[in-house]
């Protein structure tokens, strides 16, 4: 189990390396500081006055939906070559001339990549909470507690991209084995 | 000690290594020689579990190949070593020190140490991108030297090497079988191999032509390179 620690540590560490996860995260942080006038001042919907609170509530959700499926698409980017990309810098070298189990490389990895964009979605949604906070001084019951849920979406969603990806290049070599031989697909590259 | 048993890898049609066996002892260095595409790589790979074997089984230890644990004491170059170019030096070090289990102020001693080895004090900051094929091939020899291995497993690690790197990897191996670390070596670089091997073995098209001492195997003035000629080209007629 050590070795899956150590594993999704450095997973996230090299992620982090990459400039454009910081220019990503300033952009997506920005994105939504400018949407904060929603909140502030009455609405008339079909003749009815709206209350901030309710107008808060309703912009909090669609864009909480909005961080969530930008999230899907980062997060299916990043798994895409989580394991091509070892392969070609070396890493899988790395980690199997040592005394890992494939299964603690692979759960590393995924764990690792997870770890960041379930981190990332939180930072968004909880700028949000704090504006709607602020803003109308009432808290979101259970926003980010769906945070944390949706959060199992992206692993669900992640998992089979990173499988996939890593079969691929089997495939075309005829070596393609099922995904949950995750002992194989790994050998196949080599 | 490695035991291969009627190991036999295919990759569909091909038969890359066909049926080879041979034991390796405890201290013993080991080239293994052959023309390209012999299956050298193929063994060494199998050695490390990175594929499995077609048929035949191969024990390091007393552990199966396909234990991890029979990978805690090995060290490993690869041919044409490759480190994430986003690491430097001493984070590649570092990383492979944690991975064998030392940490903290162990694991920096002992990456300052294989850094003096290999000649690489000073330059273990600089990102890996900046390094030559032959900083690279040194720092690939350093990681493979953490922890002391009981047995390092080399696949060319001196392609890439100036002379005086290779004087160094000499000089280290020589050092390593005074020490009683298995040694098994694939290299294109038959007199590197006469100097510090003790025992080799030939392969072509995937089978063993013969593995003895390198003295049996070279007779009266013959050097390594005539007998590796004479055997190839015996096969080829």
């Amino acid at each position: 189990m050590n070795n899956v620690i150590k594993i999704t540590v450095y997973t996230i560490r090299d992620q982090m390396r990459h400039k454009s996860f910081y220019v990503l995260l300033g952009l997506s942080i920005l994105f939504i500081l400018s949407i904060r006038a929603c909140y502030d001042g009455g609405y008339t919907v079909n003749g009815k006055m709206v209350d901030n609170v309710t107008v808060a509530w309703h912009v909090s959700k669609i864009v909480f939906h909005l961080i969530a499926a930008g999230m899907f698409l980062m997060v299916s980017m990043l798994s895409m070559k989580i394991f091509s990309r070892d392969h070609e810098d070396g890493s899988v070298v790395l980690f199997l001339s040592r005394s890992v189990f494939r299964w603690q490389y692979v759960l590393g990895r995924v764990t690792g990549t997870w770890t960041l964009c379930l981190v990332f979605m939180f930072i968004l949604h909880l700028t949000i909470f704090l504006t709607v906070w602020a803003k109308t001084g009432t808290f979101i019951s259970g926003y980010l507690t769906a945070s944390l849920v949706c959060s199992i979406n992206l692993l669900l969603c992640q998992t089979p991209i990173s499988m996939t990806g890593s079969l691929l290049p089997c495939s075309r070599h005829g070596n393609a084995q099922p995904p949950w031989a995750c002992r194989s697909f790994l050998r196949c590259r080599e | 000690m490695i035991i291969l048993d009627s190991v036999t890898k295919k990759f569909g049609a091909f038969t890359a290594v066909d049926n080879v066996s041979y034991t390796i002892q405890k201290g013993e260095s080991f080239a293994l020689l052959g023309p390209n595409g012999a299956g050298k790589t193929t063994i060494v790979r199998m050695l490390l579990d990175f594929i499995n074997p077609s048929s035949g089984s191969i024990t390091i230890n007393g552990l199966p190949a396909s234990d991890p644990e029979s990978r805690k004491h090995i060290g490993y170059i690869a041919e044409q070593h490759m480190i994430p170019p986003y690491l430097s030096g001493f984070e590649y070090l570092s990383r492979h020190a944690s991975l064998i289990g030392l940490s903290g102020k162990d694991a920096e001693k002992e990456v300052d140490r294989v850094l003096e080895i290999v000649s690489m004090k000073g330059l273990e900051r600089k990102n890996s991108a900046a390094y030559s094929r032959g900083m690279k091939q040194r720092i690939a020899f350093g990681a493979a030297l953490l922890g002391q291995p009981m047995l390092l497993i080399l696949d060319e690690p001196i392609t890439g090497l100036d002379p005086i790197g290779i004087r160094d990897v000499r000089k280290i191996l020589e050092n390593l079988r005074g020490k009683g670390v298995t040694v098994i070596l694939n290299s294109h670089l038959l007199s590197e191999v006469e100097k510090t091997c003790e025992t080799a073995a030939i392969m072509y098209k995937g089978k063993i032509l013969i593995k003895d001492t390198i003295n049996a195997i070279m007779k009266g003035h013959e050097t390594l390179e005539d007998v590796f000629v004479r055997y190839i080209e015996h096969e080829n007629e």
